[in-house]
């Protein structure tokens, strides 16, 4: 049996996961409009983009992320880019949730996802 | 041409700054002024417009959510703090909790008594278009306020005055015997009616019409109560009772029971038409004040357009009348209507007394909670300095102290409601009326407690959070903590108002009650003790000569009197009075009431001129009259013995002067007053009985009257009784007020308690040295209570001049009144010193008494 570590560690939101996953792809990229498309390309859903904004604080105010003032663009009318990175915390958290998803997954096999059809 | 860079609209720009409050909001806007320029490029401004308004709307939820999430998490913290604190310093937080959750209760108490009080009549439909036609008359230059009004002003109204859209009579028809099968009583409270009165009115019928009810002129509406007594589970409607052993009334309606909160209370309604047709009114006379006229206006007619109209009214019909007419609104009678037996002034003011008493109550003990946790701020500055260091402004700090008292009221709330519920029912009874939590809505109660309580927390927590969310971090945090002087003068003067509050609170209760033990015990000019009085109903005064010779006969009986007017409630009066040498111009109310020979004698008032009633002079059975002093100041003759007076239609000649006795209740000046003999008009039989063998001598009489009256059955009241129930809404308010100061009393010595325990835990230490330096335990207990009685002495010298100035205003409402003695306020003043010794002595001895050995030991 796999040990269930980080007994402290929250169980974070959906959202919040893909957030933090995101960034990790991103890498040196990450900021909101970034993050926010990121998002809407890998799950095919319209999202808000504010509705990026809130759990990207609360993720900061936790720990997991790190955030610093970047570079403006003609575009932005000058306004500057917040470049969000992942801390150790929230590569752990990520790591965690990897871990927790296999054994939550294991053993269950694909096709069983696909009902067939009765009738 | 398009724009390489669009900007975003304005105001969108602005709007996100606000929502998105962080400091880092203008990258957000920056990342939204990006995908805007990138959709505007696209598919142009418009689509990017959409968008970027679509992006603000689904902004608003979600920075709901957000700002609640945060917060939430912060009440958390508070709540498990302010709770760990409670369970930590059990004593402390009792006595805040208890303080609170008693002055919440007294609140709670209070509001419902309020709300029902201003509830009354308010169930009507048309509640706010119904007036009662109310008289000022005018006499030698004073104003008499006159509520009754002449028996076709209600119909003349209607027909001539297009405002008055519709208009009823209500004459209280007296007891009336019904009798139905084996059934029969006197019933009292019925009152005569036009057929509007159902109308007008909402009492509403469980059976029956209500357009039709009252129609027939022998036709009854009963009470539920009512047709149960009678019929029991049988169908009312279409019985028939036979009334006065004369008429036979068919139940045509029955009403849902009268509730309690209206002024008009009444078990039955006949139609006015019947008394008509027995000839009981005087349908042309307009210059007579009979019966009530309450009248309705169109919706949203002021009454003022209106009372302009009737003011003269009364002048149409009879030109030399001195009556104006105005109208009173019908929902104002029960708390504004100043004149009428037994009513006192308005309850109005009742209402105002008692509000004030809630918030002093609620006041003090939020005075307990500053006290306290100020005083114990000791306890809490490491933990304010902590929050400081991690980065809490005061603003957090002022939030979570404001947040804690907020939680103690909360917690003290569910102990009031707990109080109040277990309370209600005796209150109710206090209060001679049945209270509920149902006097208002769910939801108008729901956010009354939430309203109240949140109220007590935020004012209890007011001082303790600015005083405690001062603190310097790195004083406290380095263990300098303080002297503790910096609330400590706040503290006494909060002190002292809690307890000038306290005394305030007793001494007015103490005038309340003084005045009216002076009212009850006061030399009336008649001995209201030991008499009987016996109703003479419909036909059973024409037995009365033989019922009084039959009671002569036996030695329980001392004597035996008439009256058509009880001698506690002598109302009628009229102006017509004359005599020789009275000047033309001048009129005057002079009270009048028809009697039986031996009133004089049976109620014991003094002659001090002239004779009584007798017998022996034929001519006293219709010539004659007594009057008293007030009259013969009047006629202001050497004696006014021989003189010629005539009133009301009887004209005679004065017998006698009897000594001034009260006939109304004590609010109201002896007035003039003349009486004389006229068998015709009696309403009462009134008994004198030995003190002793109460029980025979009523035995006696009640055989007596089975004899000469066997139809009607027999009933007696006690005049002294009589007397006092024209009191006991003032008693009942007086023991109310009585109950209220006693805790606030208790509350403020809670606070004090708590208070000198504290300062006894502080001064461990010093009174540890000042043991071993020699002082005793007397020398020690003086010197910790010491400053607490001086505190309780300043507040004497602040109560004193405030509860005499609004006493001395209260007392003036009455024409008679106590005197306000020094020894109530110096009576205040040793209570409050004696519950203050009771509260800190205790505390006192037992610091004084500690070995100092062990108290210098305790670091």
């Amino acid at each position: 049996m796999v040990e269930l570590r980080g007994a402290s560690m929250e169980i974070l939101t959906k959202l919040e996961e893909l957030i933090l996953l995101s960034i990790w792809r991103l890498k040196e990229n990450a900021y909101g409009t970034t993050i926010y498309k990121y998002i809407e390309e890998a799950t095919g859903k319209k999202l808000s983009l504010g509705g990026v904004y809130f759990p990207l604080d609360r993720l900061a105010k936790k720990g997991y992320l790190t955030a610093y003032i970047g570079e403006a663009t003609p575009e932005r009318k000058g306004l500057s880019k917040r470049y969000y990175h992942l801390t150790a915390r929230g590569v752990q958290a990520l790591d965690e949730i990897k871990r927790v998803n296999e054994i939550m997954w294991a053993g269950f096999p694909e096709m069983a996802l696909s009902f067939p059809e009765t009738g | 041409m398009k724009k390489n860079y669009t900007t975003p609209p304005k105001f969108g720009h602005w709007l996100l700054s606000r929502i998105y409050g962080g400091g880092d909001h203008f990258t957000l806007i920056g990342d939204f002024g990006e995908v805007y320029a990138e959709i505007a490029n696209d598919k142009g401004e418009t689509a990017a417009s959409l968008w970027y308004w679509g992006q603000i709307l689904k902004l608003i939820p979600l920075f709901l959510s957000n700002s609640i999430y945060w917060s939430v998490q912060m009440i958390k913290n508070y709540l498990k703090v302010a709770l760990r604190n409670i369970r930590r310093h059990k004593g402390f937080s009792f006595i805040n909790i208890a303080g609170l959750a008693i002055g919440l209760a007294c609140c709670l108490l209070i509001t419902i008594w309020v709300l029902d009080e201003l509830s009354y009549d308010k169930f009507h439909e048309n509640a706010a278009n119904l007036y009662r036609v109310e008289e000022d008359q005018h006499y030698s230059g004073r104003i008499f306020y006159v509520y009754v009004t002449p028996y076709p002003l209600g119909p003349a109204l209607k027909a001539e005055i297009p405002e008055i859209i519709d208009a009823t009579r209500i004459v209280w028809t007296g007891g009336l015997l019904f009798k139905y099968e084996d059934h029969t009583f006197f019933e009292d409270s019925g009152r005569a009616v036009d057929p509007s009165f159902l109308k007008m009115f909402t009492y509403p019928l469980v059976k029956g019409d209500k357009n039709t009810a009252l129609d027939s002129p022998f036709s009854v509406v009963l009470s539920e109560d009512l047709a149960e007594k009678y019929f029991g589970e049988d169908e009312p409607i279409g019985k028939v009772i036979t009334l006065n052993n004369q008429y036979e009334f068919t139940v045509t309606g029955v009403l849902e029971n009268i509730p309690h909160n209206t002024e008009l209370q009444f078990d039955f309604l006949v139609p006015y038409e019947i008394l008509k047709r027995t000839g009981q009114t005087q349908e042309e006379d307009f210059g007579s004040n009979s019966i009530y006229t309450f009248v309705q206006l169109p919706d949203g007619t002021p009454p003022e357009q209106v009372n302009q109209k009737i003011f003269g009214f009364i002048r149409t019909k009879l030109p030399e009348s001195r009556t104006d007419l105005r109208l009173m609104p019908f929902t104002k009678l029960h708390l504004h209507q100043f004149f009428g037996y037994e009513k006192g002034a308005g309850a109005i003011q009742y209402v105002y007394i008692f509000s004030v008493i809630a918030f002093i109550v609620l006041l003090i003990a939020c005075i307990n909670f500053m006290n306290l946790s100020t005083a114990r701020s000791a306890n809490r500055a490491k933990e304010v300095g902590l929050r400081k260091v991690v980065g809490a402004v005061k603003g957090h700090l002022v939030r979570q102290f404001y947040g804690e008292s907020v939680v103690y009221a909360f917690i003290a709330l569910i102990f009031a409601i707990g109080i109040v519920t277990l309370l209600l029912p005796a209150f109710s009874n206090l209060a001679s009326k049945t209270l509920s939590w149902s006097v208002a809505g769910i939801e108008t109660i729901l956010i009354g407690l939430l309203g109240i309580t949140l109220f007590t927390g935020l004012v209890a927590g007011s001082y303790p959070a600015m005083f405690l969310s001062a603190f310097q971090p790195a004083r406290v945090l380095k263990g300098d903590l303080f002297s503790g002087s910096g609330g400590s003068l706040f503290r006494r003067v909060l002190v002292v108002v809690q307890f000038a509050l306290s005394i305030l609170l007793i001494i007015g209760t103490a005038v309340v009650y003084q005045q009216q033990n002076y009212i009850k015990n006061m030399r009336l000019g008649w001995d209201k003790e030991h008499l009987v009085y016996i109703p003479l109903r419909a036909d059973t005064r024409k037995s009365y000569n033989t019922l009084k010779q039959e009671l002569f006969q036996n030695p329980q009986v001392l004597n035996v009197t008439g009256t058509s007017q009880l001698p506690t409630h002598i109302g009628s009066n009229s102006s017509g009075a004359q005599w020789e040498g009275k000047d033309p111009e001048f009129s005057i109310l002079i009270g009048v009431n028809a009697v039986d020979f031996d009133f004089a004698e049976t109620l014991r008032i003094e002659m001090v001129d002239g004779r009584s009633f007798s017998k022996e002079y034929t001519s006293d059975l219709s010539k004659a009259w007594i009057v008293n002093e007030e009259v013969a100041k009047l006629i202001d003759k050497d004696s006014v013995i021989g003189e010629r007076f005539s009133h009301v239609g009887v004209d005679g000649t004065i017998v006698g002067v009897m000594k001034n006795f009260h006939y109304q209740t004590l609010k109201n000046k002896i007035e003039p007053l003349a009486i004389n003999v006229n068998p015709n008009l009696l309403n009462y039989m009134i008994v004198r009985i030995p003190p002793e063998g109460v029980s025979d001598s009523l035995g006696f009489i009640e055989k007596t009257w089975k004899q000469v009256i066997p139809t009607y059955p027999f009933e007696y009241r006690f005049m002294d009784d009589r007397y006092d129930l024209m009191y006991r809404n003032e008693e009942r308010i007086g023991i109310l007020l009585r109950y209220f100061a006693i805790l606030a009393v208790f509350v403020a010595c809670l606070g004090l308690f708590g208070l000198a325990s504290f300062m006894a835990e502080k001064r461990t230490k010093e009174i540890g040295i000042r043991k071993i330096l020699g002082a005793n335990v007397t020398q020690v207990t003086r010197l910790l209570c010491r400053e607490f009685f001086l505190l309780v002495f300043v507040a004497n010298v602040i109560a004193w001049p405030t509860a005499y100035f609004i006493m001395r205003k209260w007392l003036q409402s009455y024409a008679y009144r106590a005197d306000m003695g020094y020894f109530v306020f110096i009576g205040a003043m040793l209570l409050a010193l004696f519950v203050a010794i009771l509260s800190v002595g205790y505390q006192a001895v037992r610091a004084a008494r500690a070995n100092p050995a062990d108290s210098l030991r305790y670091e």
